[in-house]
């Protein structure tokens, strides 16, 4: 394992037009190389912004991206970078096109990623479906006749197929029930530790980032309050922020006070 | 099997042997539970369990889904409804029933004032009415009530939206909640804050209540009892702290293995092979849950599991519960 | 929050039904127009006269011998009825399609355009051509190539408006075809397979226009409707197909004048285009009901 980071983040600033709000005010992260780290907010925290700044070749309107070391930005698709920081989605029925079946949607990226012909790609691509545990006559068969959970596995094994070093899962087990969200976690737990693959799991759902990461830093309002190991941040958290989230996900409601309208 | 009901006060809602259908293929039920004044009955599932198509049962608007109440009874403070026709039905939801469908957005309609559809809900005189409609909005902890009659749905925060739903339910001073999913696509924080106000309505109103929720941690923190649906029918019904730390059906056993909040970190998840199974017909014979289930033996592809006290107030349909208890 | 919870309230069986509704729909509109296409080779052998022949009294009523009867200058209206198919389904056929692929290209590249301002630029010049009045445009080109030319083996005068039609007609299918490819450039696959470094070629053309075809196929064949309505409309305006070329809005055109005596010069093909249009209704209804149980979200 290098000791280059797998992704770093230096005083990332994002908005999406020139005159309007910043929705990431001066994000500076490191991601370890190798590890499943969290990163946890509330809705409006901007956590999909940044999840898409990582993945996308769109430069941040200030500040830098490094994916293992090197400048992430339009120049990437040339350097070849552009696979190496590849995407789960949150929802798994828009992930995938109709129209093609788990084979061929793999089939084509292994053949994209490989240069090869269709033919020579299609073992690699019932190989990469197998890993992610998807075999037989399930993967000639519609998107529409898959379930979630099963939609959600071509879509890691379409990712896969280029090979990439890093993984953003963007909410990845957010719609999927209890069972099938513990099958998809169990994939990626195994794929981290059989492939080195970097995983940066972003979610609004603190015991799930809990149960899977090693690091985790904590979103709100487009900055991280709170950033570090996982079990320390959860058991020991220092701001303030932190501790309603964690409270939120307790046990005990809060008690009702006059809330805001 | 009965519940913890006070000696001599009716249950408000009684369901028994329940029994319906969407089409030809989807079929749920036999369903059998209760829920008593001032206590809470939760509904867990996934997906295709059908615990959304039960809520819409209770309520009776089976109809808007396409699904009709084969058998059964379904029965408010002793009255029967299962039968009843959509006017006997409508009447009930406006005075004694209260209902909080699933999905703010969609039970209000976005090109009203909610003040102006609250109106709707109530009786009486005008001035009666908007002042009726101001103590709602303070019961349901609103600061500004005039501000939030006036605003039209989406000038509202998902939690704030919540509330307004919660307060038409609460219009008629119904003795019965049902809520369908009341709290899915809110922040964790506002969850709770939801739920905490719904808890305290109903301990001031003495309500029954019923919940309808995927997330377990929601029903784990509002409800007394629980019912776990699975592929159509009720598997396991007890109290809360019963089945949900020790449990007397394969399932919500399994459930609760793949649940990150209970696990160690780090450690594989007990999850279930497979997908869950939709409601589709269950008759061929045996346990609707017994391609998942490790502990299936024949028995369970031949006869349905009924259910069954296994333990003091906890009933499961399992021909192998004791195993799973025993475990 | 985002998470979105699901029901399967709407049975998988209903949908699988209505896609086979949508089968049924397709299969019994594609029968009718067949069955028009078939007749119309089959009417004059038949009846033994053609389209053109003079074969019978003028304005006789139907009979054994004329089941539709004879127009003003005796020419058997069954066998002009159903002649008249080659026409206006040729039209229809050709004006709706060939706008489909024309509208449907520019639309997509426009929609996928790395500028947003290529979209802008098509949806200015489809909006100036929509306001451009049809017939008015087939007027003009009627008049400077002249009714009496024929091309490419087609009946004097039909190149020439169904040159009119496609050069109005395609901007309908770019209009649809840009909404529909800008719209999937956000959804998640597509986004997928720019991360996976696929080319813009492949993305267009392999993953977006089948969507988008989806969309503005099914949009053609009510299209094709509308045109046979409109050709028919044309010789009222002056526009229309010149004689002796049987064509119904000719027929009706000409007949016009004898309706309340000799009715069955109009009846008849008006009955012929009121089927014809109901049975491609019937098929883009099946169309509709097929395709969307793919674009559309499923349990």
């Amino acid at each position: 394992m290098s000791d280059t980071p797998a992704i770093e983040l230096r005083d990332v600033r994002y908005r999406y037009t020139r005159n309007g709000p910043e929705v990431l005010k001066g994000i500076s992260l490191t991601v370890p190389a190798g590890t499943i780290t969290g990163l946890v907010g509330e809705s409006g925290s901007g956590k999909s912004t940044l999840g898409r700044l990582i993945v996308d070749e769109r430069r941040p309107t200030d500040g830098h991206i490094l994916i293992e070391g090197r400048h992430w930005d339009r120049n990437s698709r040339k350097n070849g970078m552009r696979r190496s920081v590849q995407m789960v989605f949150q929802d798994p029925f828009a992930a995938l096109n109709p129209y093609l079946s788990p084979l061929a949607a793999v089939t084509e990226a292994v053949a994209v990623a490989d240069r090869l012909g269709r033919a020579g790609a299609r073992d690699r691509a019932i190989e990469l479906l197998t890993q992610v545990g998807l075999s037989g006559a399930v993967v000639e068969r519609a998107p529409s006749s898959l379930s979630g959970g099963q939609r959600q596995r071509v879509v890691i094994a379409r990712a896969l197929a280029c090979r990439p070093r890093v993984l953003v899962a963007d909410e990845a087990t957010s719609a999927l029930d209890v069972s099938v969200q513990a099958q998809i976690l169990n994939l990626l737990m195994g794929l981290q530790r059989d492939l080195g693959l970097t995983i940066l799991f972003i979610s609004h759902d603190i015991s799930v980032v809990n149960h899977l990461t090693d690091e985790v830093a904590v979103l709100k309002g487009g900055v991280i309050v709170e950033s570090g190991a996982t079990e320390q941040i959860m058991n020991a958290p220092q701001h303030a922020y932190t501790r309603t989230l964690l409270a939120a996900f307790g046990h005990t409601p809060i008690p009702p006070r006059v809330l805001p309208c | 099997m009965t519940l913890n009901t006070a000696p001599g006060a009716q249950p408000s809602l009684r369901v028994r042997d329940l029994e319906f259908s969407v089409g030809d293929s989807v079929r749920l039920g036999p369903i059998t539970l209760e829920a008593a004044p001032g206590t809470t009955l939760g509904v867990v599932g996934e997906t295709g369990s059908g615990k959304s198509l039960l809520c819409r049962a209770l309520v009776g608007m089976l109809s808007l889904s396409g699904g009709t109440i084969d058998a059964g009874s379904i029965e408010f403070q002793g009255e029967e409804f299962a039968q009843a026709d959509h006017r006997r039905w409508a009447q009930l939801r406006r005075r004694r029933v209260g209902y909080m469908p699933q999905a703010s957005m969609a039970g209000l309609n976005p090109v009203r004032r909610v003040g102006s559809q609250l109106n709707d809900i109530l009786v009486g005189a005008r001035s009666a009415k908007l002042e009726k409609a101001r103590v709602l909005m303070q019961q349901v902890q609103m600061r500004d009530p005039d501000r939030v009659l006036r605003s039209y749905p989406h000038e509202l925060s998902g939690g704030m939206r919540q509330r307004v739903m919660l307060a038409f339910a609460l219009a008629s001073d119904p003795e019965i909640l049902v809520a369908d999913e009341p709290t899915t696509a809110l922040d964790a924080t506002v969850q709770n804050e939801v739920l905490g106000l719904i808890k305290q309505v109903q301990k001031e109103r003495n309500m029954a209540m019923v919940i309808v929720s995927h997330d377990m941690r929601v029903i784990r923190q509002v409800s007394d009892q629980v019912a776990v649906m699975y592929g159509g029918r009720v598997v396991e019904l007890g109290p809360t702290s019963t089945v949900l730390s020790a449990p007397s059906h394969p399932y919500t056993r399994a459930l609760l293995r793949a649940d990150p909040t209970l696990a160690e970190r780090k450690t594989l998840l007990g999850a279930i092979a497979g997908a869950p199974r939709p409601p589709v017909d269950w008759r061929d014979g045996g346990c609707v849950y017994r391609e998942r289930c490790p502990l299936a033996t024949e028995v369970c592809a031949q006869s349905v599991p009924q259910l069954r006290n296994v333990r003091a107030d906890d009933s499961a349909a399992c021909h192998h519960a004791e195993k799973v208890v025993a475990a | 929050m985002t998470t979105i919870p699901r029901t399967t309230a709407i049975p998988v069986a209903a949908k699988r039904r209505r896609a086979e509704r949508g089968l049924t729909e397709i299969i019994v509109g594609a029968v009718v127009l067949l069955l028009f296409l078939i007749m119309s080779f089959l009417a004059p052998v038949l009846i033994g006269y053609g389209p053109n022949e003079l074969g019978g009294p003028p304005l006789a009523p139907p009979s054994l011998e004329h089941p539709f009867g004879t127009d003003v200058l005796g020419r058997d209206v069954f066998v002009r009825t159903f002649v008249a198919v080659h026409v206006d389904y040729l039209v229809a056929l050709v004006g709706a399609f060939v706008s489909l692929a024309i509208g449907t290209l520019l639309g997509t590249l426009a929609g996928m355009a790395r500028r947003r301002a290529w979209g802008t630029v098509m949806m200015r010049v489809t909006d100036a051509l929509i306001a451009v009045p049809f017939p008015l445009l087939i007027l003009l080109i009627l008049l400077t190539v002249g009714n009496q030319v024929s091309v490419l083996g087609t009946p004097p005068g039909v190149f020439q408006i169904l040159v009119g039609i496609v050069v109005v007609g395609w901007s309908i299918y770019a209009r649809l075809a840009r909404a529909e490819a800008a719209g999937l450039r956000s959804r998640e696959y597509i986004v997928a397979a720019e991360l996976m470094g696929y080319g813009k070629a492949r993305i267009t053309f392999r993953h977006v226009m089948p969507a988008v075809i989806a969309v503005t196929g099914t949009y053609a064949v009510a299209d094709a409707v509308i045109i046979v309505g409109f050709v028919a409309s044309l010789p009222f305006l002056g526009a229309g197909v010149p004689p002796p070329t049987p064509e119904w809005g000719s027929m009706m055109y000409e007949g016009r004048a004898s309706i309340v005596f000799a009715w069955w010069q109009v009846i008849f093909p008006a009955l012929a285009l009121t089927i014809s249009a109901v049975a491609a209704s019937v098929i883009a209804d099946g169309l509709l009901d097929r395709t969307s149980r793919k674009l559309r979200r499923q349990e």
